[in-house]
């Protein structure tokens, strides 16, 4: 008896466990910026969701080696984007800057309105280096 | 679902009148020898599994026309239910839960004292039996304005309000419609003094917002004047010292909360699509819904004709604005006339008559403020009780729900490009069918 007792909660642990899981998977997509000088990772703290603000930030690496020392913290960087299929742009206006305690640039207000395609453009402003280059991350929610 | 075939139904009654046969005998000693084995137990079990699940099978009606949904369709269909409505907050509202606020407001609400020509209340649009709205083409307060009434089920989920989404919270929505010379049309100043001389309203006041209001503050204060009033009653509004207006916003400002909490109360009860969809997620059919109506919402829920895209959650609304093709340019434009206004807005999340933290003000913070992009955009309405809630559109201008899907069912080529919506190939069948779905949240 005890040891059916064991077994039965044990496995409502394991249950419970993987949808707790499932719930905090993050959320994350790589892509080369268009003229192949940034890495860019987006990593989003839950699975994109409609109707509430997501928690995302940016890792940004240059691709290009002679360039891999440089710190990236002085991009400039502002987004785009919106639902091709039904020709409207984001719901809100999200702002991105870089934050010194995680090193990444944060997005905030950034919010899905519909589920289906979506696609996000990053558009880097290195004004040091005078370079411009956009990166593109196309989705389904 | 597993379903037993007619030969495992055949055996189940051959096993059975097997039983019964050497029951009748009880001594046989064949009999005895299986009462007492395993086996016997797991037949017993086994006969009780199929039989149960042959009489839940032949109690279905549509055993020959069944509708089946998959995994995504029933976790959309969940999505849907009034089940899985959260409580959403307004912090810019600390009296939103006070049951004194929820009482005083439901006064408010119902009072055509707070108009002035004492005619109207809030309650003159937002009648009960009619879904909390009016069923006129556009509002009929102090004179005829020129949106439809939308309803008040469930509108504290909402994040903007009116069609165009000009205020952003339910308070400040309240105001503006106390305010509006097609409303109301009761002045500011006007609405401090009832809530000052008037002593039910006054004891009301005090008991929620702690403080009692002076007939001596009335001084000097004239009996018509807002900055929403006509020409004559702004102009004695601009004369008000800063420090009296401040003070005469700030109780209109609390009247209002108490009416946003009384307000806030108002939510849509079970209706038959919630409880099918409860029904249908535990079990995976059920026939509460009929043929049609689940047909229309198979269709409402598919890509085919993305309904779901934008009346989603369980209010069925994204709480979003889009372009539907409904806006007039130069004359109602939506979302884009009113965008300055919103940001500018002394009642809003972040003015100094919020009790909300500037970090908890998000949704205005990182509002869209193009104006092109959110020309001829309105807020995406609820569906609930919809039966009771004609004529449809911002404006009024759809009858009945016929008329709304041949709209949808109309959009061409050129209007998916300059619209948000695609294009829907839909028969007249299921247009039908949709419509029956609709009728039933």
């Amino acid at each position: 008896m005890l040891r059916f007792l064991i077994l039965f909660l044990f496995s409502i642990l394991l249950h419970v466990s993987s949808q707790a899981n499932v719930l905090s998977t993050p959320w994350e997509q790589t892509e080369n910026s268009s003229k192949q000088l940034y890495k860019v990772q987006m990593h989003c703290e839950s699975p994109l969701n409609t109707g509430e603000f997501q928690q995302c930030h940016l890792i940004i690496n240059a691709l290009n080696a002679s360039r891999g020392t440089q710190s990236l913290e002085h991009l400039k960087i502002l987004i785009g984007g919106g639902m091709p299929a039904h020709s409207h742009g984001l719901p809100t206006e999200p702002i991105i800057n870089w934050s010194h305690a995680s090193k990444t640039y944060l997005i905030k207000g950034l919010k899905f309105s519909m589920p289906g395609k979506w696609v996000l453009h990053f558009y880097i402003d290195d004004k040091e280096n005078n370079i411009k280059d956009v990166v593109s991350f196309n989705f389904i929610i | 679902m597993w379903s037993p075939s007619i030969s495992l139904y055949s055996r189940s009654v051959e096993l059975t009148w097997f039983i019964l046969s050497l029951s009748k005998e009880s001594t046989h000693p064949l009999f005895l020898a299986f009462l007492y084995s395993r086996k016997f137990v797991a037949v017993i079990v086994l006969q009780i599994f199929i039989i149960s699940h042959a009489i839940a099978e032949l109690n279905q009606p549509e055993i020959t026309n069944k509708i089946e949904w998959t995994n995504l369709e029933l976790n959309i269909i969940k999505s849907l239910s009034l089940n899985a409505l959260k409580d959403k907050p307004d912090p810019s509202n600390q009296v939103i839960n006070n049951p004194l606020a929820i009482k005083f407001g439901k006064y408010l609400f119902n009072d055509t004292s707070l108009s002035q020509n004492g005619a109207v209340s809030c309650a003159t649009c937002h009648l009960k039996g009619k879904g909390f709205t009016d069923n006129k083409l556009v509002a009929m307060g102090a004179r005829a304005g020129i949106r439809n009434t939308p309803t008040l089920l469930n509108v504290s989920q909402q994040n903007w309000f009116f069609w165009d989404g000009k205020k952003d919270s339910l308070w400040a929505q309240a105001l503006s419609s106390i305010e509006n010379p097609a409303e109301h049309n009761f002045s500011r100043t006007e609405m401090f003094h009832l809530l000052t001389t008037h002593p039910f309203y006054n004891k009301q006041y005090e008991e929620v917002f702690g403080e009692k209001l002076l007939s001596d503050e009335l001084l000097g204060i004239p009996k018509i004047a807002g900055p929403n009033s006509h020409l004559d009653g702004l102009i004695r509004w601009k004369k008000i010292p800063k420090k009296q207006k401040k003070k005469i916003n700030q109780v209109v400002a609390n009247a209002s909360k108490a009416i946003a909490s009384y307000v806030s109360t108002i939510k849509s009860k079970s209706t038959r699509f919630d409880q099918f969809a409860n029904e249908v997620v535990a079990r995976g059919y059920s026939s509460i819904l009929t043929n049609s109506e689940k047909k229309g919402l198979k269709l409402f829920i598919s890509q085919k004709t993305g309904c779901i895209n934008c009346h989603s959650n369980p209010i069925f609304s994204n709480k979003d604005f889009h372009n539907i093709g409904t806006g007039i340019p130069a004359k109602d434009n939506g979302r884009s006339e009113v965008i300055d206004a919103v940001i500018h807005d002394p009642f809003n999340c972040l003015g100094e008559f919020s009790d909300a933290k500037p970090e908890q003000c998000l949704e205005l913070k990182y509002t869209k403020k193009d104006r092109h992009a959110l020309s001829g955009s309105f807020k995406t309405p609820t569906l609930r009780s919809i039966s009771k809630t004609a004529p449809y559109m911002h404006d009024g201008r759809y009858k009945n729900l016929q008329e709304v899907l041949k709209h949808y069912a109309n959009i061409t080529k050129n209007k998916a490009l300059e619209t948000d919506l695609p294009i829907m190939n839909i028969n007249k069948e299921e247009q039908d069918d949709l419509i029956s779905f609709l009728l039933t949240l």
